[in-house]
């Protein structure tokens, strides 16, 4: 009797492992490989966030301000930046240029900011504000932009 | 207890002593299920955090038993959610599986799917493979 019942099992189990074999050999699969190179985002740093040049007077000679930018993108990239003004009064040297970047994805770059005094009249507050741009050059991506406030 | 059990297997003998004649065996052996991709890899370039990229439409051809059902099943092995894929080229894309039924008709039948990409979600390059798989859903008896 109890050799009846383990028959009975054996077949049981022996129809379900049949038919999870068919199902397996009706399934068929493909693949297909998607890739895409991320590119580092670009990021610019400013040494100095605010030029505070004090008091100065109309025609009054000032030192150039060193601002260090410093950048992290792609290793190997090149680079195009450009620092512009919103004001007039502002003078700035080395607006524009390009880099690439190290093998670590690192560079950077200097400006200078110094002020035009000869139309400065008595009692005028200025507040500027100059802008770094910097883009890829081969890559087409937004600029990353930095600010930098320009008081006297 | 034990004659209880007995009295179902003696009426099981019987039968099976009794068995003679005839019957016939029908089945019928439904064809392979077979799957052909169009295309073997997308390169989507150069890619960086918002970019726009353009959605890359891809299609393959399933060919099954006439009449019979089977389930397609698109999957991906992207953890980071940036593949996406879509049945539609602009609404629906989702980093989850796609599953849908068709009913064969004995020839190549030809169905699409979109990949674009979450860009946003990108930190590091994408490197990941796309499964599309056919399996009868139901086989008759």
């Amino acid at each position: 009797m109890k050799k009846l019942l383990l028959a009975a099992s054996v077949f049981t189990l022996s129809t379900s492992a049949m038919a999870t074999s068919d199902e397996l050999l009706n399934v068929k699969e493909a693949t297909l490989r998607v890739i895409a190179h991320y590119i580092q985002p670009l990021t610019v740093k400013l040494n100095l966030t605010e030029i505070d040049f004090g008091d100065v007077y109309t025609d009054s000679v000032l030192t150039d301000i060193e601002v260090n930018t410093l950048l992290t993108g792609e290793p190997s990239e090149t680079y195009e930046y450009k620092i512009q003004s919103n004001g007039v009064t502002t003078v700035l040297k080395n607006t524009q240029g390009t880099g690439t970047f190290n093998m670590d994805g690192f560079d950077n770059f200097l400006f200078f900011v110094n002020l035009n005094t000869t139309n400065l009249t008595p009692d005028q507050d200025l507040m500027e504000i100059v802008s770094v741009y910097v883009n890829y050059n081969e890559i087409a991506s937004p600029s990353t932009i930095q600010s930098l406030l320009i008081a006297p | 207890m034990n004659k209880a059990l007995l009295v179902p297997l003696i009426f099981l003998s019987t039968l099976l002593s009794a068995a003679d004649g005839q019957f016939y065996i029908n089945g019928h052996a439904a064809k392979d299920i077979s799957i052909s991709l169009g295309v073997s890899s997308i390169n989507f370039g150069d890619v960086y955090n918002d970019s726009q990229v353009e959605s890359v439409l891809v299609d393959f051809y399933v060919n099954a038993e006439d009449s019979y059902d089977y389930r397609v099943k698109i999957s991906n092995d992207d953890s980071n959610g940036v593949l996406q894929m879509s049945r539609s080229s602009s609404t629906g894309y989702t980093g989850e599986n796609i599953t849908y039924i068709n009913t064969a008709n004995g020839s190549n039948q030809r169905h699409e799917f979109y990949v674009d990409l979450a860009t946003e979600k990108m930190s590091d390059k994408l490197s990941a493979t796309i499964t599309v798989m056919a399996l009868y859903n139901d086989i008759p008896e």
